[in-house]
């Protein structure tokens, strides 16, 4: 153990850090040094704590400070920051060995699901936009600091020859893949359909639809029995708002697709499922994903009373990746913060 | 990709926005007449109505006066999930998130207006947004007295 903020916290630094505020604050842990993880403890990913958690109470509630970034924004630059679980994810080795790439894994429920994915032990590639290279700087040197290999590779999904050498340069540089979680994703609101314009929707289809088409197109040669594919849809699925007419029905499709290949690639015994966030505090959200009125009260209506952090998602991917849970194909995972949605 | 930078709404998008809080306003405010017996919620909630109600025919001005559509009072979005939980309350529990949820609605409601006020493009409507502005956050400030005063 060390008094290194960055390095991951075992479980009784965790469960300290739970007390201290917002996690995006550095831990301080001085002192504690015969207190450190006993290896092979049959426990869970997620950070302990002892005595109960008020679910209302563990985040960030609105109202939040007006604020909007360019797209696609910055998890750094939001206030509050998220929480990725950098401070209070504790791992297990429950994806030992494993290799995983994760599109959109600068920020957001990526970010969340590669800091899980090393400290389970797993190898991660992350992709992202360039101009979301502060963010991946970040994601990187968590990754190392579990000890697992960092593999970084900026690039836009809205091109096939990329999506095509994105998973060639994972595998060649993970040395095989096992783990695919399309998740990266482009969200805009417009208050009309006439205010969409093709290249608008292009864009969304091209980031939310034709990526993932083509990402796992690339992988399935070199996906194993016992590989897991992972994407991530949303709430928007099953209750589309308004506003957001053209990711919601990405999300959809995303639902939609998730069952197909389950069925296509059950006999290949590779599974594929969804998660399906409800409203979760990422850059999305502050760039133009939605209005300034909904940023400043995110998540007030659910019923938890605040949005979801991407730290409470990690969990799940881990879950949907990992070899205990094999029976699970075809399905969608939720974090809905009450909203009732899958 | 596109750097499509902070986005202001559009002039029909900024009018629709202020029609929805207005509705989301009175259908909270009737519900709260209707299923709260506290003098200081009912009290809050004929305010709302009048002044909901002129902010609604403000609104419908400054939009003829623009050349739009000039928008209907109606409760969507996320605010219609406010409503619901509203609807399905009594007693203190209402009244607890009848304050809740003015002064989250009113928060949002003042970020709107403010920011429409200051670099809004049409000017009817600006017009009418920063004469909304200090009615907004009255609201507010009373709404934040109602909470802390429930808590």
């Amino acid at each position: 153990m060390s008094n290194d903020p960055n390095k991951p916290p075992t479980r009784r630094e965790a469960m300290k850090g739970l007390g201290a505020g917002l996690a995006a604050a550095p831990l301080v842990l001085a002192g504690n040094a015969a207190q450190a993880q006993s290896p092979g403890t049959p426990s869970q990913g997620v950070a302990r704590h002892e005595g109960l958690r008020d679910p209302r109470n563990s985040y960030p509630k609105p109202p939040f400070a007006a604020q909007q970034q360019p797209w696609p924004g910055l998890a750094r630059n939001m206030n509050p920051r998220p929480d990725h679980g950098e401070s209070s994810y504790v791992g297990s080795g429950r994806l030992a060995g494993r290799k995983a790439l994760i599109t959109g894994g600068d920020s957001g429920m990526g970010r969340a699901a590669a800091i899980a994915y090393a400290r389970e032990g797993a190898d991660v590639a992350i992709n992202y936009l360039p101009a979301e290279e502060p963010d991946a700087r970040e994601v990187v040197d968590l990754i190392r600091q579990a000890g697992r290999k960092a593999v970084a590779i900026p690039g836009d999904l809205r091109e096939e020859s990329f999506c095509r050498h994105l998973v060639e340069e994972s595998v060649r540089q993970l040395g095989g893949l096992d783990i695919v979680v399309c998740n990266a994703g482009r969200q805009q609101a417009h208050g009309s359909i006439l205010d969409i314009t093709t290249e608008d929707f292009d864009a969304t289809m091209k980031t939310n639809i034709y990526a993932p088409f083509w990402i796992i197109k690339a992988a399935l040669p070199h996906l194993q029995p016992g590989s897991a594919i992972i994407g991530t849809t949303s709430e928007q699925a099953y209750d589309p708002s308004a506003d957001l007419y053209d990711y919601a029905q990405t999300k959809a499709a995303t639902m939609n697709y998730v069952k197909s290949l389950a069925k296509q690639f059950g006999p290949k015994g590779i599974r594929v499922n969804g998660v399906a966030p409800g409203p979760v505090w990422t850059p999305l959200q502050i760039s133009g994903g939605a209005t300034e009125g909904k940023v400043v009260t995110f998540g007030a209506t659910a019923p938890l009373g605040r949005p979801g952090q991407p730290a409470e998602l990690a969990g799940i991917y881990v879950r949907l990746a990992e070899d205990d849970g094999s029976y699970t194909t075809g399905n969608i995972y939720g974090a809905g913060g009450g909203q009732g949605n899958p | 990709m596109r750097n499509e930078g902070p986005k202001m709404p559009k002039p029909q998008e900024f009018a629709d926005a202020v029609a929805q809080s207005d509705g989301y306003e009175l259908a909270a405010a009737q519900t709260a007449l209707a299923q709260s017996h506290n003098p200081q919620v009912r009290a809050f909630a004929e305010q709302m109505i009048s002044d909901h109600e002129n902010m609604a025919r403000a609104l419908g001005d400054a939009a003829k006066a623009a050349g739009l559509k000039p928008p209907q009072s109606h409760v969507g979005g996320d605010q219609a999930r406010f409503l619901s939980s509203l609807q399905s309350l009594r007693g203190d529990d209402f009244d607890r998130e009848y304050a809740r949820q003015q002064m989250l609605a009113h928060t949002g409601a003042l970020t709107v207006v403010r920011s429409y006020a200051e670099k809004g493009s049409e000017p009817n409507l600006r017009r009418m947004a920063a004469g909304a502005a200090p009615v907004v956050e009255h609201h507010l400030q009373v709404a934040r007295q109602m909470l802390q005063s429930f808590a």
